[in-house]
């Protein structure tokens, strides 16, 4: 039998500092997404000329979103100190430069990776202008087609899709389907803070349905995210704090959608559920179930959530995951993915090996949908 | 196999005078009471604004368990005096409930006090509710007094208040504290805002349990700010998340650390995720347990520390149990509320029927008779 194809289906890219000012179209030049230094001599995101405060915005701390490289030339702790390790100097050469990245790919057994933004997780919910929201994807998107052009076979990606004006999402989703985009990702809760059952969403669900666009829900750096609930000030905000809670996020908003009833308005559509775990999931679709019985009524499902799950969603595992095979034992093999997340700093340096080793229990049939085969049939590879 | 059965968080209904009638008098004019909106509908009235969610004219759902949820829901169908039954409010007519359930014991919840203390910004206020409450229950429990034992809740908005409701009711001969998940924003419960309190509870040897509350600050209202795009099924598919969220303020905050005898007990939150949170805790831990005061891997202080209460008919608790043995798991009947079953010792036999029968016996309720220190 043939060796297992490996397909990490979320990792980073770590964009060029200077990407939105170099790239950006010429109306909106001076409003480019870029990085200014506070007083202090931190750097901070620069969305449309302001500087907005929040665990992925400021603070002088961006160098740790390349902590996850092998043997990175900083300890942790310098990645974390404020003003220590700056965002371009943190990067390794494989979150910038595709021949690099595929290196990577072969040093850690790597097939295919699907590549995300790293800045692009930051701005959206702080950026209230829908047109300037479009034009700072429509840079990003047309960067990383190019990125993963260099070796089609290797590199993959999916496009950025911001959330304010759904009319121009649905644009810019017809847009990079021609530029070879396998998917889409949206931020895990609503750029409005709302639920993605709202129909007003619904025309973007049209398209991706028609397109067959799979749709990634990503933990973001949305700073009124979940666990900011409890701390709306920053001071509270510790790094294992946020890492804890970020998969809330994502567990939120992919829960608005059942609420919601979308997947039953487009019986076609197909959501990603990235970088959140995946051993909360038969807890929550067993919860979810569970209520569902009693008030099922005042929703807009008309079938139980678990069999919209089996029949419309995919989530991935981490590597790391000791407990994964869990999940997997008690809900099947076939909606099962995993990323690698190379290079942020919560990532596993060997995730293929910890990936077999969390799998090993499993059916060998079953090892092999997770480490690819499902991938490959739900982005076409 | 013999057992005896301790359900941790069954739920009485107050009758609609209770404040009226047990407040002291000098905050008789802000006794929480049911009153009826513009369109006639119910709610509570928390002094002299609307409870969040105890609004709209179904508050009866609460006490439609085992009954079609239908019409309870329906605004202004059945009010709560209809929707009443004898074993919520009749401490005797309990007991009976329980001999038929074969339930020994019952900690008494509050159902009506899970909505308002958010409401009610003025902590004196929230006191004063409290304390008629907890003088109530006292009465309830004093029917059954070997099988219905007290839980006070504690007013939660002001660390000195909720240190003196404590140690009164304490002396009075409860067997823990309830604190609602709805908690101030930047001040959840591992804060050291609350360490005072930490201090009497470890003094008194007092359990501390957290359950679900509803208000503008629970999670709930995350994705739907506005109570009325909450359906019921996501207020309680989401209700045990801010119990959770507080849970976890306390690893963050290094509470365990400060107060390594602090006993604190999860309810109704569900266990499915807990085997996941903790693994993600220790492992997130690894890489970032600098950022935070903690000394100990997360999970060392969940099992020297912490309790959770099962729901009987939970799939993934037995797998729960065997991965994290069977010390700190309890379970809940939560009658008589909507969102529970009928009949739930027996599926809690068959649910947890494969397990060891002595990890059984600790669930059932051997773990609850040492927590809280009850006579068997």
């Amino acid at each position: 039998m043939p060796a297992p194809r490996l397909i990490d289906i979320d990792s980073h890219v770590l964009e060029p500092p200077d990407l939105w000012v170099n790239n950006i179209e010429p109306k909106y030049r001076d409003r480019a997404l870029r990085f200014e230094k506070d007083e202090k001599g931190w750097e901070y995101m620069c969305v449309d000329n302001a500087h907005h405060h929040g665990y992925f915005l400021d603070g002088g701390i961006f160098g740790r979103a390349g902590a996850g490289q092998p043997n990175p030339p900083h300890p942790i702790e310098d990645y974390l100190t404020p003003g220590k390790v700056g965002y371009a100097e943190g990067r390794p050469p494989g979150a910038y430069d595709p021949d690099e990245h595929v290196k990577v790919l072969d040093q850690r057994g790597i097939d295919t990776v699907i590549l995300y933004p790293t800045l692009g997780l930051t701005w959206e919910t702080v950026c209230p202008d829908p047109a300037l929201a479009l034009a700072y994807a429509r840079v990003y998107n047309d960067w990383i087609a190019g990125f993963c052009a260099t070796s089609p076979d290797r590199l993959a990606h999916v496009a950025h899709i911001p959330l304010r004006d759904i009319e121009g999402a649905v644009e810019e989703v017809r847009r990079v389907k021609g530029q070879g985009a396998r998917g889409l990702m949206i931020y895990g809760r609503p750029t409005n803070g709302g639920s993605y059952g709202d129909s007003s969403f619904d025309p973007l669900w049209d398209v991706c349905q028609e397109l067959d666009l799979p749709v990634s829900l990503h933990a973001s750096g949305n700073p009124k995210y979940f666990g900011n609930e409890l701390y709306p000030q920053a001071d509270h905000t510790v790094t294992w704090w946020v890492y804890m809670w970020a998969a809330e996020d994502v567990k939120l908003g992919f829960t608005t959608f059942f609420q919601g009833g979308v997947f039953e308005r487009f019986p076609g559509f197909k959501l990603v559920i990235t970088e959140s775990g995946s051993g909360w999931l038969p807890h929550w679709l067993e919860r979810m179930d569970e209520y569902y019985e009693i008030f099922g009524f005042t929703t807009g499902m008309k079938m139980k959530p678990t069999d919209y799950f089996k029949r419309q969603c995919w989530i991935d595992m981490e590597p790391e995951e000791k407990e994964a095979h869990r999940p997997i034992e008690l809900l099947g093999a076939d909606k099962f993915l995993w990323a690698g997340d190379f290079p942020h700093s919560d990532s596993s340096a060997d995730p293929v090996g910890e990936l077999k080793e969390n799998l090993s229990s499993l059916p060998e049939p079953d090892q092999r949908k997770i480490m690819g085969e499902n991938a490959i049939a739900l982005y076409n590879l | 196999m013999s057992a005896t059965f301790v359900d941790i968080d069954g739920h009485i209904m107050e009758p609609a005078n209770l404040w009226q009638d047990y407040i002291d008098p000098e905050y008789r004019d802000h006794a929480l009471k049911i009153s009826k909106d513009e369109n006639g509908l119910e709610y509570l009235n928390v002094d002299g604004n609307k409870s969040f969610f105890g609004r709209g004219g179904a508050l009866g759902a609460l006490g439609a368990i085992g009954k079609d949820v239908r019409p309870y829901l329906e605004p202004g169908r059945i009010s709560w005096d209809e929707a009443m039954v004898p074993g919520g409010y009749i401490g005797s007519e309990r007991a009976k409930v329980m001999d038929d359930e074969r339930i020994d014991m019952t900690l008494v919840y509050p159902s009506l006090g899970l909505l308002w203390e958010y409401d009610c910004p003025d902590v004196k206020v929230a006191a004063a509710n409290c304390r008629a409450y907890n003088d109530w229950v006292f009465d309830f429990c004093s029917e059954a007094p070997t099988r219905l034992i007290p839980v006070a809740h504690i007013p939660m908005g002001d660390v000195d208040e909720a240190i003196k409701e404590m140690k009164r009711t304490a002396a009075l001969g409860a067997k823990a504290m309830m604190m609602g998940s709805d908690c101030e924003p930047g001040r959840p419960y591992g804060h050291p805002y609350f360490d005072p309190l930490w201090e009497e509870a470890v003094a008194l040897d007092m359990p501390m349990t957290i359950h679900p509350s509803t208000g503008p600050n629970s999670v709930t209202a995350v994705a739907y700010p506005n109570p009325e795009d909450q359906t019921p099924w996501w207020l309680f598919l989401y209700g045990g998340e801010t119990v959770k969220l507080n849970f976890s303020s306390y690893f963050n905050h290094g509470t365990f650390d400060r107060f390594p005898d602090l006993k604190v007990v999860i309810l109704e939150s569900g266990i499915g995720w807990l085997v996941w949170w903790l693994d993600r805790m220790d492992e997130k831990f690894e890489v970032n347990g600098f950022t935070t005061p903690m000394k100990e891997i997360p999970s060392t202080y969940f099992k020297r520390q912490a309790f959770i209460s099962m729901d009987p008919d939970e799939r993934l608790a037995p797998l729960s149990i065997e991965i994290l043995g069977a010390d700190r798991f309890m379970w809940a009947y939560d009658f008589p509320h909507s969102d529970s079953i009928l009949d739930p010792v027996n599926e809690l036999e068959k649910n947890l029927g494969d397990l060891p029968e002595e990890d059984q016996r600790k669930v059932f309720g051997g773990n609850a008779l040492e927590l809280y220190k009850l006579a068997s």
